[in-house]
């Protein structure tokens, strides 16, 4: 681990700072002070003001932060989605330049191909890429397996509902074998009860999978949940206020949600997100 | 509502009543029921439900759970469910019991239904208790078949052969015969006169026996000269005398009309094609695209004479410039009205532009396509037939020419009821073919 724990907060030994390590083109993902800046007519919006953080390989990281805190943009930049205004991003090793073959996308809405059965959509980015399909078969009915849609390879996404349809885009995102998976706000439009067994379904997934991992979210718990780390974004100015790594071993179990110190991480993140709300609001 | 229905089982009650507890096994004994999903305790489940009601195919997923009273073999499910296709819900609250009988077992239920949404409509109370009583008739059947099947098992299991306790799951238990139900309903809404059917294809159908039959009354009690207005009985009689001309001229058309379609079915699909792919094309030849659809294209025709003499090459062309059009403009809407998500997933994947062309914007664009290939088969008919009116010696516009110089009015109707038949049949083709484009493309 690059990051030093803060001496600062005693009580909080899970908190790290945001520094970093002393070459940091070594770590996995470098995001060095990178700013975005969308001009409009009505001048310019600061959609990230500054991010400077890694991330090591192998570790599952939630951005968390309330909406328009250019959580998004920022996945967008790392994923080569969007270029960054300033600051430089890499990746194992390279500079990204554009989209690349070997990351997972998973974004908010599934996506899937409505013509297409659900083993066609997860092996849409190998065909795509024109790797061999069937070497990637093997592989396509692993990951469906893992995620309970095995029995429902040959229907269509329209016959599926919304959990299972955003369980194949996971399938997707992963079926490359990526080297980085971004999810951007996967399961937001999900109803709460679904999303809850998402979570388990994906906390399962990576107990089984182990990849390097951007995740977007506005749910706290979620992001505890879930990570392995957690940055806590706000917004305005757009920025990183904390780097939690959570305690918590794999694999993960819904119980650790009932326990004391998951709550106490949680409480944190929200007074980290509400004490910017509250300094914008006054400010204003 | 409210249901009540019994059957008699031949099986002693205790076994009835452990068979109910697998939900699976229930669901593959009710026709057209799936189970999806059952929790571990079996209590709760998630399924589906296929069934026609009416002339609606409704796919019902939803979740039940039972609650049972071994002690007292009473149990009651409580399930909902929704179809999203015809945007109805149901839900039902149902209790049931078995009681022993003289020669095995009754099972006793009592349901009480709530639709709601398209489904509703259809809920009259004599359409729903008849496929009630069909369900239960099919169940009762069903079960009765599993357990004497287990019951052999049992029977081999205990002569020491190694075979499963319980018989192999087998296929879902064949789904109701749809016709049979589909005409009750069709005479319950003839009666009701209120139905979806009815009023979609018997009042259209019936409306326009009606018009004929008023027709054939006037032109009879009027005595209307034929040359002005023959009577629906004159026309049919006209149409039968003349077959063999009537056939032999509308030859040429047809094959004038399907390939000025094909033609103009190509070339439109290209050009949309080519318009969606360069902003360059596009702002060059979109305005124009648009200009020349404003113009009445019928106007037109005597130049495409000129240019291309009398013989089927100008009616072709004619018939291809006046049926391009919906096809191009109606592709571009398709190929332009891809979800942004969709495309943002491709660019991720790093696929290149005519791969986003063929995997995604293109299947997503045939229904638009089809809708304008549709417009364009009426569209090639009339390119074909004022082309004839201008120049030709055959064909159907040059018979109706013909008829009307000799006054025949009877068989310009004729020529024009061969037309209404062709029209008809290539449109429903091109339906067709849709229909098995869009079954390949998603299998």
């Amino acid at each position: 681990m690059q990051t030093e724990p803060n001496a600062m907060t005693p009580e909080h030994p899970w908190l790290q700072t945001c520094s970093t390590a002393a070459d940091r083109d070594e770590s996995y993902v470098s995001v060095q002070s990178v700013r975005k800046i969308y001009s409009t007519r009505n001048g310019d919006v600061h959609a990230v003001e500054h991010a400077d953080f890694d991330i090591d390989a192998g570790d599952f990281v939630s951005l968390v932060g309330p909406s328009g805190c250019g959580k998004s943009t920022l996945m967008s930049m790392i994923g080569g989605l969007e270029a960054p205004t300033g600051g430089r991003i890499h990746v194992g090793g390279a500079a990204i330049e554009g989209p690349r073959r070997d990351f997972g996308y998973v974004f908010q809405d599934a996506t899937l191909l409505p013509w297409k059965s659900v083993l066609d959509n997860v092996l849409f980015p190998i065909r795509t890429q024109k790797r061999p399909v069937a070497q990637y078969l093997a592989e396509a009915e692993r990951l469906l397996r893992l995620t309970a849609l095995w029995d429902f390879r040959d229907k269509r996404p329209a016959e599926l509902s919304g959990g299972m349809r955003q369980r194949v885009a996971i399938c997707r995102g992963l079926i490359n074998n990526p080297s980085l998976l971004m999810m951007d706000e996967p399961f937001s439009a999900l109803d709460a009860i679904t999303r809850d067994d998402m979570n388990l379904a994906l906390a399962r997934l990576w107990d089984e999978v182990h990849k390097t991992a951007v995740f977007i979210t506005h749910s706290i718990r979620e992001a505890v949940f879930l990570s392995d780390r957690v940055l806590v974004m706000t917004a305005r100015p757009s920025q990183i206020v904390a780097d939690i790594r959570v305690p918590f071993p794999r694999p993960r179990h819904v119980e650790i949600q009932e326990e004391p110190l998951f709550n106490e991480i949680c409480a944190f993140v929200r007074e980290k997100i509400h004490e910017s709300h509250e300094k914008h609001t006054t400010a204003a | 509502m409210e249901i009540r229905q019994e059957f008699a089982i031949d099986a002693p009650a205790d076994r009835v009543w452990g068979a109910l507890e697998d939900l699976a096994l229930v669901a593959s004994c009710l026709p057209g029921a799936e189970v999806l999903e059952v929790d571990p305790a079996g209590t709760r489940a998630r399924g589906r439900m296929t069934m026609r009601l009416g002339p609606i195919a409704a796919g019902f997923e939803g979740e039940a759970t039972v609650a049972r009273d071994d002690a007292r073999r009473e149990a009651t499910l409580d399930g909902k469910g929704a179809d999203r296709k015809s945007s109805s819900r149901a839900q039902m609250n149902m209790a049931y019991r078995v009681v022993s009988a003289d020669n095995g077992a009754r099972v006793e239920m009592n349901a009480r239904i709530a639709l709601s949404g398209m489904l509703a409509q259809f809920s009259k109370g004599p359409i729903v208790n008849e496929v009630a009583a069909q369900l239960t008739r099919e169940f009762a059947a069903n079960l009765q078949a599993r357990l004497a099947a287990s019951t052999a098992s049992d029977d081999t299991h205990a002569t020491g052969s190694v075979t499963p306790a319980r018989p192999p799951c087998a296929a879902a238990a064949p789904a109701m015969n749809p016709l049979a139900l589909l005409w009750r309903v069709a005479l319950h809404q003839l009666r009701t006169r209120s139905g979806d059917l009815f009023s979609r294809i018997m009042l259209p159908v019936l409306f326009a026996l009606g018009v004929l039959g008023l027709w054939e009354a006037i032109t009879r009690i009027f005595e209307i000269k034929e040359v002005l207005l023959p009577a629906p009985s004159a026309i049919w009689q006209r149409l039968n005398e003349t077959l063999p001309l009537l056939v032999h001229h509308a030859w040429p058309t047809i094959w004038e009309s399907v390939a000025g379609f094909i033609i103009a079915s190509a070339l439109g699909i290209t050009l949309a094609a080519l318009l969606s792919a360069s902003t360059l094309m596009r702002r060059m030849l979109y305005p124009n695209v648009v200009f020349f659809q404003l113009i009445p294209k019928i106007a037109l025709a005597p130049l495409f004479i000129v240019w291309l003499g009398i013989g089927y090459e100008s009616r072709l062309a004619f018939s291809v410039f006046i049926s391009f059009f919906p096809v191009v403009v109606a592709t571009l809407a398709g190929l332009d009205n891809v979800d942004k998500s969709l495309l943002r997933l491709c660019r991720a994947l790093t696929a290149s532009n005519w791969q986003i062309f063929i995997s995604v914007r293109f299947p997503h664009a045939l229904p638009y396509v089809f809708s304008g290939m549709k417009i364009a088969t009426t569209f090639a008919i009339i390119g074909v037939i004022v082309g004839e009116f201008i120049t030709s010696q055959q064909g159907l516009g040059y018979l109706i020419l013909f008829a009307s110089a000799q006054a025949d009015t009877a068989l310009i109707l004729a020529a024009i009821t061969v037309l209404c038949v062709f029209g008809l049949v290539f449109y429903g083709l091109v339906a067709l073919l849709e229909k098995f484009v869009t079954a390949r493309l998603g299998g």
